[in-house]
Formats: structure tokens, C-alpha cells, sequence
């Protein structure tokens, strides 16, 4: 049997009407529509719970530098 | 394919979580998005969750579960951490924290529905994701551990987490990056 070729176009993929910008152009046109959105909202709430069940085990040495950038 | 290559990325500075883009150039280019969002607290550090996913400006929405066989992976991983270290290096005092988009109940719960792997007991493809940057940061330790430090949570009792110290070989479900 003839395998049927998938066509469905590749999630994200730069459409056509984009291709006569430049790489940065598309960046920077992205950045713009995302400009305050949250992008991952469920990756985040699962972070946020997790975070709350979070314990240090005894053994945790744990080091974080203190120094503002 | 060159293991070291990565792409220019494009940052937005007005916002409140960080959010950078770029695009991975393999088969086709695709259009990739990574943010750092503000998550909580883990023993009064501030911790942001790495997400990281493909943008649709057709569709102009977000996806974190797209797998593009682009045939640029290493580049598109080399990028994501250039952005953690980065991030890093500007904020010094904040812990990264990484999860896989797989390493939910509802990703395996999904994936044995069209899976061809005929899995029976825990999905294979579960927590692909997590173990990639864990192989990562195993095989280049000896370097990253001299600026780094890396832990690792795992299921402790009572639905809770426990956070350790970075052993190798284990399997993690979220990991925490901070900077010495």
C-alpha cells in the first residue's frame, strides 16, 4: 500500500508570507506579538506546584550566589 | 553535524519574565521561543521555570510538546543553555529550574494512545526530555561544575519532592541550576 504523504505543515514553521524578512526581522516580529503574554502557562503552574512540595533533603548542600549581576 | 553550533538569539527587555526567540535553521526554519518565568521561591531564592517551545505566527500561539526532527537538535540545545547561562550571568542570585513538557501523567496517558512502541507498564518516552539535559550535564561536568551547581528532585513520600544534590546516573524530575 502507497504510504500517504503527510502534508500537515510543520508546527512553527515560517509561513511564506515571511519568508522576505530576515532572521532577525522574524525574531524581533515574534517578540513583538508575544510582548506580555505568558507563554507557557501550564509548564509554569506545574513548576509553581511542584515548587510548593518542594523539600530540601538533609544532605542538600546548596549554593546560590548571593551577588547581584 | 557540528555538536557546538548554536543560534543568535533575540530577547524582549520590557517584560517581566524573560522571553527570547530564534529560529532553528535545519530541514525548514522554524520559529522557537524560550522564557524564564518568575515561579516561586526555593528557600528564599527566586526560581524561574525554563520554558521552551515552538511559536505559530499563523496560528500565533505557543507549543511545548512538538517534537520538529529539524535535523538541528544539537544546535537548538546548545542555544537553550546559551540562554540559561546567560540568564544566569545576569542574575546570579536566581535558581533555573527545568521540567520536561513529557514528564507528566497526561503525556504518557496521551502518548499510549498512538504510540506504536506497545509500552506496558511506564511509557519509554516519558521523561525524554529531562534526561536530555541530565546526559548534558553528566557528560560535561567536569567543566560546568567549576561555575555551576546542579540538583535534582525526585517523588519523595506523600506527593512531596525532594531536592538533592546532582548524582549521576539518576533520574530527576525537575532540575535546579544556580550559579557558584
Amino acid at each position: 500500500m502507497k504510504k500517504s504523504k503527510n502534508t500537515e505543515p510543520t508546527f512553527g514553521a515560517v509561513p511564506k508570507e515571511l519568508e522576505h524578512l530576515s532572521d532577525k526581522e522574524i525574531c524581533e516580529l515574534a517578540l513583538s506579538k508575544l510582548k506580555g503574554r505568558e507563554l507557557f502557562p501550564e509548564s509554569n503552574r506545574l513548576a509553581r506546584e511542584m515548587l510548593k512540595k518542594m523539600k530540601p533533603s538533609s544532605s542538600l548542600n546548596f549554593q546560590v550566589n548571593n551577588r547581584q549581576a | 553535524m557540528e555538536k557546538s553550533k548554536s543560534y543568535t538569539t533575540f530577547r524582549n527587555y520590557n517584560t517581566e519574565d524573560i522571553v527570547y526567540t530564534f529560529l532553528s535553521i535545519g530541514h525548514k526554519k522554524i520559529l522557537k521561543a524560550i522564557e524564564f518565568s518568575l515561579a516561586g521561591e526555593f528557600l528564599e531564592h527566586p526560581v524561574f521555570n525554563l520554558g521552551f517551545g515552538n511559536y505559530s505566527t499563523s496560528k500565533d500561539a505557543i507549543a511545548d510538546n512538538i517534537v520538529s526532527n529539524n535535523g538541528d537538535a544539537f544546535a537548538v540545545f546548545n542555544t537553550v543553555l546559551h540562554t540559561a547561562k546567560s540568564f544566569l550571568k545576569n542574575n546570579p542570585e536566581v535558581i533555573i529550574m527545568i521540567r520536561g513538557s513529557d514528564s507528566t501523567d497526561s503525556f504518557s496517558d496521551t502518548c499510549m494512545t498512538t504510540c506504536t512502541r506497545r509500552c506496558t507498564t511506564e511509557c519509554k518516552r516519558k521523561h525524554k526530555r529531562i534526561n536530555i539535559y541530565g546526559q548534558y550535564i553528566e557528560k560535561n561536568l567536569s567543566h560546568l561544575q567549576w561555575e555551576y551547581n546542579f540538583n535534582g528532585s525526585f517523588l519523595h513520600e506523600f506527593e512531596e519532592f525532594m531536592l538533592e544534590n546532582y548524582r549521576t546516573g539518576a533520574e530527576y524530575l525537575s532540575l535546579f541550576i544556580t550559579k557558584k
